[in-house]
């Protein structure tokens, strides 16, 4: 007698995530359950910690919240601090780029539920907020606003204002649109409440941060706890939700858009009009070959940057961004490890897949806000 | 003389697929504020078509070729043949029979059966699990949806679907079969694959649709299939629930639009709001949307049947 | 929310502690603490770091390699770790030679498999204990370690199209940085 082998069948699917990038994930699925997924990855890994190895760290530019941890980090090393203005200046660039990528998170998770329509809405207001950091740094989405030892240059005449005005009137306007829209949707709901659901004590033990730590139930916080430029002397409140399923991650990114314009109000209002990237004198003086004028013309010369090592993380939209930086006195980076969210998020999504529908993968990795640019580096 | 009428219903269903083609995309862009082409956007789906043909066409390895060759003329075929018993106008119509409403059932179904047929010949876990998924989803709905149609019968007395549609002069359908207009719409808009009933079709939904193994020519008549699917859906409805070519009113000013024009447009109202929910909602999950069509719809539809028929029966006998 | 917690105090705390026995050597520098530990008691260090109720450290946030040609032992592998509760930092630093497996951190820490598939991918020091160790960045044809210093940033094979043989050839070439 012969007897069939039954075997759950294995499907490859390749996941774009939001941003654009791609990764490979195989599926053992029964029916409509997932039994095992596993992620692979690498697919765009163009070795970024090689590059800024060989590069002058002048030269090593990338998004604002990610090279916002390597400016810091090599700040530390040089002992140096932003002024007060530039400090304001990079808090409202970082504030504006977490409102595009959360944007573009929520939208996601949208999509993943099957309406499209909600991205092309965030695409508009995307557009905008590119547009104020191409004044701001002079491109639109890699933004190379930020410099060691404060920005590029100082906003240009009436940014802030068009900024303020864009956020109270358009803005808000939007978020209002897109709750309407989704958060009470009964179909959106159904497709995000309970899925992906992650404890808060699975949360810390698989890694998480940032949004998706907080939609889990912990408060937690780098811009709070372990508070960076000028956090510390503005008010805001840290949203956190209870069950850390998806529609959890979902209303935690909204309730972040609000307070971070609620952010970049009181910037607007708290900064000081005092002179752009000079440097503070008292830490500067050891290190008078590296002090950074305003002049465009210092800015981009090479700089040395003592030996030493240091580990420095800024609260990028997904999660604890990182920069480990081992210099050894020369112009360059002996070695920069950049610690990205996504990794440690794409981790744990087998955990986190298991026992969930096919049909809820797209909600469920876009709801962590994975970019797979981000895991490969 | 019948191939000649043949030839001007195939015409007519492609240019009006055309057309909706363009107004789908126009309307969507218009949701989504989105500029596309204008009035010469109409040339490109034939464009698109043209370059189909010179696409290569991938074969599957296994037996199945010729299966696979032929499914989606068969499937185009189905739907295509469903337009033979819809009248039009009064007297235009391909075949007038006797059991029209009959042949349509029969007609749906074998569309089902094929689109199965069409998952296996992909030889494709990817095919074959859309296949499922749709077939699954489609079946859930299949049946309180001819339960619908049953209802209709019962009223009308009639199989004959212009039978049908003058027996709706004094009132449409709609109106006292209601609950059933709605089961029925949302059959349509699981077969015409609106959200937030949907198939799963790719997109980004990360199991494929039954046709992803399609390329070239097999894709241009699934592709088409679809959009004469959509129009015969609408047609369908305007038929069995929306009074066809009959005005809303007998009033003079409504009597001297033709008629056709009354059906022309009682379809592109259906059709509209086929592409306005494509681009408002989200989709049901799948298991949601089966138990759906199992649990709430089909049960509700059979005390509905019962309760026209008892209704039909004592108005025409006088006893209870 | 707990403020920043005092790095000072937590580097009093490790000549005090079971610590002293497993950490070779700490220091505290630009407000972080260095942890040097041999790679026999690197598990029971933290393992002690996660679980003492001094130092709770919930969380593996990296893994990595530091490759120093010229020294003896060749490579630096670098745990931070985070305290949720405590709001602190550190760094725990292994010295390993080349060629040399370390034990794998992934019983304490579950986050550790990538981290360590990482490292293993980028300077090939392995980690016995870990249950997937491949290469996960790279493709599985691809035999050098990227990260060393002695692997040039042009790659250590140019392929190149050959007209005689009609197909892409490699060629070792020296590496030009």
């Amino acid at each position: 007698m012969v007897r069939a082998v039954l075997k759950n069948s294995t499907l490859n699917t390749m996941q774009q995530t939001a941003g654009g990038g791609f990764f490979r994930l195989v599926l053992e699925v029964d029916g409509e359950n997932i039994l095992k997924a596993t992620p692979h990855i690498g697919f765009s890994h163009f070795g970024i910690e090689k590059l800024i190895e060989n590069k002058s760290y002048i030269n090593a530019v990338s998004l604002l919240n990610q090279e916002y941890a390597l400016v810091l980090a090599i700040e530390k090393l040089l002992k140096i601090k932003p002024s007060k203005r530039a400090a304001y200046i990079r808090v409202l660039l970082a504030e504006l780029s977490r409102i595009m990528s959360h944007l573009q998170t929520v939208v996601s998770i949208a999509e993943g539920a099957g309406n499209s329509t909600p991205s092309y809405y965030g695409a508009a207001v995307q557009e905008k907020i590119m547009e104020f950091l191409e004044l701001a740094g002079g491109s639109r989405l890699h933004a190379n606003c930020l410099r060691v030892g404060g920005v590029y240059n100082d906003l240009s005449y009436g940014l802030m204002e068009d900024i303020v005005k864009w956020l109270k009137k358009d803005f808000l306007c939007f978020l209002d649109n897109i709750d309407e829209k989704l958060t009470e949707d009964r179909i959106f709901k159904q497709r995000t409440v309970g899925i992906g659901t992650v404890s808060s004590e699975n949360a810390i033990e698989w890694g998480f941060s940032g949004a998706n730590l907080r939609a889990s139930g912990s408060l937690w916080d780098l811009r709070k706890a372990q508070p960076y430029d000028v956090y510390d002397e503005l008010d805001f409140e840290i949203p956190i939700g209870k069950y850390g399923d998806c529609y959890s991650r979902y209303l935690v990114r909204m309730a972040e858009m609000r307070q971070s314009v609620n952010i970049i109000l009181q910037i607007i209002e708290k900064i000081p009009e005092d002179f752009m990237i000079i440097l503070d004198d008292t830490v500067a003086t050891d290190n008078e070959k590296t002090v950074l004028s305003h002049s465009s013309k210092n800015i981009d010369e090479d700089y040395n940057v003592p030996a030493g090592q240091c580990y420095e993380s800024t609260e990028a939209p997904s999660g604890e961004f990182g920069a480990y930086l081992v210099s050894d006195g020369s112009n360059r980076a002996y070695r920069c490890k950049i610690r990205t969210p996504s990794f440690a998020h794409l981790q744990a999504v087998p955990h986190v897949l298991k026992g969930n529908k096919i049909e809820d993968i797209n909600t469920i990795i876009s709801s962590l806000g994975i970019e797979a640019g981000e895991v490969d580096r | 003389m019948i191939i000649s009428e043949i030839i001007i219903l195939l015409s007519a269903l492609f240019a009006a697929s055309v057309l909706l083609i363009y107004v789908e995309r126009k309307l969507i862009a218009a949701v989504r504020l989105k500029k596309i082409a204008r009035v010469y956007g109409l040339m490109q789906p034939i464009a698109d078509a043209f370059k189909l043909f010179f696409n290569e066409t991938i074969l599957p390895r296994g037996k199945t070729q010729v299966a696979f060759m032929l499914l989606p003329v068969l499937f185009f075929t189905s739907i295509v043949a469903c337009w033979a018993v819809i009248p039009v106008d009064e007297g235009v119509v391909l075949a007038d029979i006797n059991a029209g409403a009959l042949f349509l059932v029969a007609m749906f179904f074998l569309s089902i059966c094929l689109i199965v047929v069409i998952g296996w010949a992909s030889d494709s876990k990817y095919a074959m699990f859309g296949a499922l998924h749709s077939v699954a989803m489609m079946v859930a709905y299949e049946l309180s949806a001819m339960l619908a149609i049953v209802c209709v019968l019962i009223s009308s007395g009639s199989m004959r679907l212009s039978d049908i549609v003058n027996a709706q002069a004094e009132m449409w359908y709609c109106l006292p079969h209601f609950p059933m207009f709605v089961v029925f719409f949302i059959y349509a808009l699981v077969r015409t694959n609106c959200p937030p009933f949907r198939m799963s079709e790719s997109g980004n939904i990360s199991d494929g649709e039954y046709s992803i193994e399609y390329t070239s020519v097999g894709y241009i008549f699934i592709a088409f299939a679809r959009y004469v699917n959509m129009l015969l859906m609408s047609a369908v409805i305007t038929v069995f629930f929306l009074g066809g070519w009959l005005p809303p009113f007998e009033v003079e000013l409504f009597l001297l639009i033709p008629s056709v024009i009354w059906f022309g447009l009682k379809m592109s109202l259906c059709l509209l709001i086929f592409i306005f929910t494509k681009t408002a909602f989200p989709i049901y999950r799948y298991d949601n949307l089966v138990q759906f069509g199992w649990k709430m719809f089909l049960p509700f539809s059979l005390v509905w049947v019962i309760a026209a028929a008892g209704y039909t029966l004592v108005s025409a006998t006088g006893k209870f | 929310m707990i403020d920043k917690g005092n790095i000072n105090e937590l580097a009093e705390l490790v000549p005090i502690t079971s610590l002293r026995n497993l950490v070779s050597d700490f220091k505290v520098t630009k407000g972080e603490l260095f942890l040097n530990v041999k790679a026999d008691s690197l598990v029971k260090t933290i393992t002690f770091l996660k679980d003492d109720v001094n130092f709770q450290f919930e969380q593996l946030i990296d893994i990595c390699g530091v490759d120093y040609l010229n020294r003896e032992p060749r490579f630096d592998v670098v745990y931070h770790l985070l305290s949720i509760s405590l709001n602190q930092r550190i760094c725990v630093v292994v010295q390993v030679a080349d060629k040399t497996p370390i034990p794998s951190a992934v019983s304490v820490y579950e986050t550790a498999e990538w981290y360590e598939r990482e490292v293993w991918d980028m300077y090939g020091i392995s980690f016995f204990g870990n249950p997937d160790m491949c290469k996960i960045l790279t493709e599985s044809s691809f035999n050098d370690y990227p990260l060393r210093k002695d692997y040039p940033l042009n790659g250590s094979v140019k392929w190149s199209y050959d007209e005689k043989e009609q197909r892409l050839t490699a060629k070792s070439v020296d590496g030009i940085i």
